[in-house]
């Protein structure tokens, strides 16, 4: 037993000589081939070309830090800015996805969203409620020039308590007599910037930025700080859709401390703030403000037939305030 | 400094031409036939010493072999100033006047030539177009000197890294980009350019394209966040289902988009458009894998075989599918879990793909029409895997749609770092009468690295079903994990990474074979 052990180890150790020498050549060879390689790039120069520069390397190190990312940066709440594909407009990354979704017209929500569309119209065109049948259309979009499926509108936005938005409805559903009185018989109603009445436009523009975009030739509905467009743009659009208001305002001179019920001194304080925005006002007031402002604008428009009258006021009291810019001055 | 030899060389060469290297080349060194593989080791001596030994050099101006390491080659060069001899192992050129090894364009240009003569080697018979590392010309050199600046990924660099901005809602597109942008082969594929668009004239439109952009945001070095709106857009507009400002289930996105990439890749080959499952665009050759369904009739063990190609492995979670008929269910070894209802619910990542590869007893509401038998009979019904990707997605089931409630199971679910197909592929089903894969944990691990993956990146959700958040870790540089939550990358640990819940399981392949 244990001498066959033996003599197989002998023939072993034979072997493991010879295995031995094969490997050794085999290493040899190689590694003679690594050393041409080397020597090759050594030659032609481009043994150490790409090695990473030590400056770049050592800017590009990581970081191992708490609160730190590996950059070596602390988050920040730093706001990115992209343009938008659809619409070609600046905006927050950080919306990019909410807008992207209005702008492009889709959401899974959009389906049902067109089909509650159709339902509302149809109840509305049976009942021929007095209403414009797109009064719960609350998007944030109007269109400068005739556009009849541009409005996509999400049933969340209608519960979100924005009073941007809310606003907005009860603007419409307001405007929509007038609408209706003028253009009776349209069965696909129209928010036609250019079939609204001086009075309409005026509160739509004492509260949103209004600026009409040249892509979409949608306005913006923004507020008055709006930090897509300037001041220069909203005096324009203002000027433009504002014009033929002058004739009417010239006239009309309301003392302002004469006039004084409730929803004039609402629309003061409204003004007041806006005027003022440049200096932010604590948040809180801006809410409240707004909220007025809404209910001014939907008594306002009941009441549109009355023409100018708020109006003057309006330029009247700026006149004494001093802190009014004459973006407001409808004139 | 170049590859143009030196002016003994080009004397040379001048004067003989390049036949004497050629010839020596192709009967020592390339040897591309039996016989003159036989001939190389009669005759590769050293003509002085008579031993045949390593660093053999041949001399390029008469028929001598001298070995370099006795000095040999030295002595006839001299003597008989011969200044030029060739190494015999790897044809490379020395020149006694210079004493240098030297490299001629030329010379090389003829030895590459025989290398890729198809009968060389076994590898070659596979391979059409052998493997040449790039190497840049003359000009190119010029630049990469001017300019030193260079990116490269590497242990300690953050090089391959880049934060995404949240555009609302998006983290589950953030971290399935991070997964992409991270996985080794098709990261190879874009940054060596081999995207060619099939959309002439609107490459804005293409998706591959944007991928391809993307992959230059993500190495170029840049540290502040990339804000991925072009892709959001261009995967809204191409997969309208995804389209919506809402909190949208990675895996969904991850469907979508390679499905879209495929699309836009279509074309590239011929085959594409006539047959989906054979393309070899790129997506399909990382993603697709080949699922096998057998099923197998009870009455005549008839078995009929279906391979539909897959591009992830949904993995169901929580308790078990009901018991399996008594006769054909082994019990697993140690395994501590066995097939009755309700009280299975499987806690890693091989339970899981035992289970999806178990056979599946389609009762006798399921009837299924046999082929020999001609009419409706109860079967068995079993997936393996035919074909394994190179990336093989895992998805772990943590949203339960059941009838009428949904729920996240967040049940712990352990993964390896190192995970062996082997067990689950349709070869080792066959082998062993169809019910082999049920004992693969008492297995020792096969030796054979053909069908190991490694982990590359894991996505995650926290919350609920309603609302949570992705995150990430994915792998960089070999074992370097990272962090990503949306624009903030943190450093992670390997521990981490296994210890999370995980949704998305991200593997490669670690031995890829010639096609």
């Amino acid at each position: 037993m244990i001498e066959s052990d033996l003599l197989f180890m002998e023939e072993d150790v034979e072997l493991e000589l010879a295995m031995d020498e094969i490997m050794n050549e085999l290493i040899d060879e190689v590694s003679l081939g690594l050393c041409f390689e080397i020597h090759r790039a050594s030659k032609i120069g481009t043994l150490f070309i790409s090695d990473t520069d030590p400056k770049s390397s050592k800017e590009l190190e990581v970081v191992e830090k708490p609160g730190l990312d590996v950059f070596g940066q602390a988050p920040t709440k730093k706001q990115f800015e992209c343009i938008c594909p659809n619409c070609h407009r600046h905006l927050a990354a950080s919306r990019f996805a909410p807008h992207l979704e209005k702008c492009m017209g889709m959401g899974r929500n959009s389906s049902r969203i067109a089909s509650r569309r159709i339902a509302t119209n149809s109840t509305l065109k049976r009942d021929s409620d007095d209403s414009g049948p797109d009064h719960d259309d609350n998007d944030n979009d109007w269109t400068y020039q005739t556009d009849s499926k541009r409005i996509k509108k999400l049933k969340k936005e209608r519960s979100t308590n924005s009073p941007r938005r809310n606003k907005f409805g009860k603007f419409s559903k307001n405007g929509g007599d007038i609408y209706n009185d003028r253009d009776t018989g349209t069965p696909e109603p129209r928010f036609d910037y250019d079939d609204m009445t001086l009075e309409e436009r005026k509160s739509l523009l004492l509260n949103t930025c209004g600026v009409i975009s040249e892509h979409t030739k949608k306005m913006c509905t923004r507020s008055m700080r709006c930090p897509q467009h300037n001041d220069e743009q909203r005096l324009l659009v203002r000027k433009t859709l504002l014009r033929s208001l002058n004739s009417l305002d010239e006239d009309i001179h309301v003392d302002i401390d004469s006039f004084d019920d409730g929803e004039n001194q609402a629309l003061r304080e409204t003004l007041q703030w806006e005027a003022s925005s440049n200096s932010s006002p604590a948040d809180s007031t801006s809410t409240n403000n707004s909220t007025s402002s809404r209910k001014r604008s939907s008594k306002n428009n009941s009441r549109s037939n009355g023409a100018g009258n708020n109006n003057g006021s309006n330029r009247k009291k700026k006149k004494t305030n001093n802190s009014s810019s004459n973006l407001y001055e409808f004139s | 400094m170049s590859v143009h030899g030196c002016q003994h060389l080009s004397a040379f060469k001048a004067a003989k031409g390049t036949d004497p290297f050629r010839i020596i080349y192709s009967y020592f060194i390339a040897c591309p036939s039996a016989d003159a593989r036989r001939i190389k080791a009669k005759s590769c001596v050293c003509h002085t010493c008579r031993q045949p030994t390593l660093r053999l050099h041949a001399c390029m101006y008469c028929i001598y072999f001298g070995c370099y390491g006795a000095k040999h080659i030295h002595e006839h060069a001299k003597s008989k100033k011969h200044n030029l001899a060739i190494d015999l192992t790897y044809g490379t050129v020395i020149c006694f006047s210079c004493e240098d090894y030297v490299y001629d364009k030329d010379l090389e240009d003829i030895a590459r030539s025989f290398s890729q003569k198809p009968s060389l080697n076994l590898v070659s018979e596979y391979l059409k177009d052998p493997f040449s590392s790039w190497e840049p010309s003359e000009d190119e050199l010029q630049l990469l000197k001017k300019n030193p600046k260079r990116r490269k990924v590497d242990a300690k660099s953050t090089v391959g890294l880049r934060g995404l901005i949240n555009l609302g809602n998006t983290c589950f597109m953030n971290c399935i980009v991070q997964a992409l942008t991270h996985t080794p082969i098709l990261r190879d594929f874009f940054l060596a350019d081999r995207h060619t668009c099939q959309m002439p004239g609107e490459s804005k439109q293409c998706l591959v394209c944007e991928m391809a952009r993307l992959f230059q945001e993500f190495y170029s070095g840049i540290c502040t966040p990339h804000i991925p709106y072009k892709l959001l857009h261009l995967v809204w507009t191409n997969a309208r289902h995804l389209a919506g400002y809402e909190q949208q289930d990675a895996h969904e996105f991850l469907i979508a988009a390679l499905d879209v990439l495929h699309r836009h890749c279509k074309g590239t080959n011929g085959m594409s458009c006539s047959n989906p499952h054979l393309c070899n665009c790129i997506i399909d050759q990382i993603f697709t894998g080949g699922l096998q369904s057998d099923v197998t009739c009870k009455q005549c063990n008839n078995v009929s075989t279906t391979i539909d190609p897959i591009w992830d492995i949904s993995l169901d979670l929580g308790p078990g599918p009901p018991a399996f008929s008594s006769h054909s269910t082994p019990s697993p070894g140690g395994t501590g879990f066995t097939n009755s209802p309700g009280n299975y619910e499987p806690t890693s990542l091989l339970e899981c793909l035992k289970r999806f590869t178990r056979p599946e007893h389609l009762g006798s509401s399921a009837k299924i029409k046999c082929g020999k038998c001609h009419c409706y009979q109860e079967s068995t019904k079993q997936l393996t895997m035919k074909k394994l990707p190179v990336v093989a997605c895992f998805h772990l089931k943590r949203f339960e749609h059941s009838t009428g409630y949904h729920k996240k199971i967040s049940t712990f679910v352990s993964f390896p770092d190192e995970l062996d197909m082997t067990p689950f592929m349709s070869s080792s089903r066959n082998d062993n009468n169809g019910f082999s894969n049920q004992i693969i944990q008492d297995m020792p691990t096969s030796l054979s690295c053909d069908n190991k993956y490694s982990l590359f990146a894991v996505v995650n959700h926290c919350g609920t079903i309603e609302v949570g958040h992705y995150t990430c870790y994915i792998r960089l540089h070999k074992d370097q994990w990272f962090k990503c939550d949306d624009h903030m990358i943190t450093k992670a640990t390997i521990t981490e990474v296994l210890n999370s819940e995980g949704y998305l399981l991200f593997y490669h392949k670690q031995i890829l074979e010639y096609e």
